[in-house]
């Protein structure tokens, strides 16, 4: 199935969003003395994981808004379980590998949600509804409904 | 002895009732997904932007459950050595 550009779009930047973000935090490692090579390499992979989660999330969405409601709901969370399973396998060997260290592994997690607040705050977001889809005929009529 | 085998214990059922929090986000992801079906369905003008903001919606949804994970690795890997050396 061909990949939509919303899909792209969005991952696209939480992918920006994320390597900044990542990029501070191996800054604030910098600052505290405690950067070394494991800290890179955990930064890399919770960053490399955290981008892949959210285009699978998207991915998904899209596939599952080609399909009929109840299918779709069933897809997302099939989709969701096998993604924390994911997660756990990359949360598990981040704490264990010595090559990585925990705390750069595990908080690149959380940067997706980090950087669409960002975004928010510095006025970064894609406009929810568009003016020409509020102004279709559909559009109107289902507002009058 | 048996003060290491508490703080190991109760690391334990600590990491399993985060993890509870992963259940939330999945019905919800699947509720709000299929309420988006249906406005797609009625509005197939919108798919592109009711698609961008699912996205953001369930991206931040989905963080609650890593909340609980990220305290489940937390409480199963680093709390009990800090709480064994504090016997």
């Amino acid at each position: 199935m061909k990949i939509s550009p919303v899909v792209k779009k969005e991952t696209a930047r939480i992918a920006l969003g994320v390597c900044v973000l990542s990029a501070v935090m191996l800054g604030i490692f910098a600052l505290c003395g405690r950067f070394d090579l494991t800290v890179l390499w955990g930064a890399l992979f919770g960053s490399a994981y955290a981008i892949t989660n959210f285009f699978l999330m998207a991915y998904t969405i899209q596939r599952a808004t080609e399909s009929k409601h109840t299918q779709a709901k069933a897809k997302i969370q099939i989709s969701y379980t096998l993604r924390n399973l994911l997660m756990l396998a990359v949360g598990i060997t981040g704490m264990i590998a010595p090559c990585f260290h925990w705390l750069a592994v595990i908080l690149p997690f959380l940067f997706p949600r980090l950087s669409i607040h960002l975004m928010h705050i510095l006025k970064l977001e894609s406009r929810p509804v568009s003016a020409e889809a509020e102004n279709t005929a559909k559009g109107r009529e289902y507002q009058d409904e | 002895m048996l003060e290491k085998a508490i703080v190991l214990a109760g690391c334990a059922v600590g990491a399993g009732l985060a993890l509870i929090a992963g259940i939330g986000p999945g019905i919800g992801e699947g509720y709000a997904v299929g309420k988006a079906c249906e406005a797609i369905g009625r509005q197939p003008e919108c798919k592109g932007e009711v698609t961008s903001t699912m996205l953001l919606g369930c991206a931040i949804a989905e963080t609650t459950g890593i909340y609980g994970f990220v305290t489940g690795l937390l409480l199963i890997f680093v709390a009990p050595g800090i709480f064994l050396n504090l016997l």
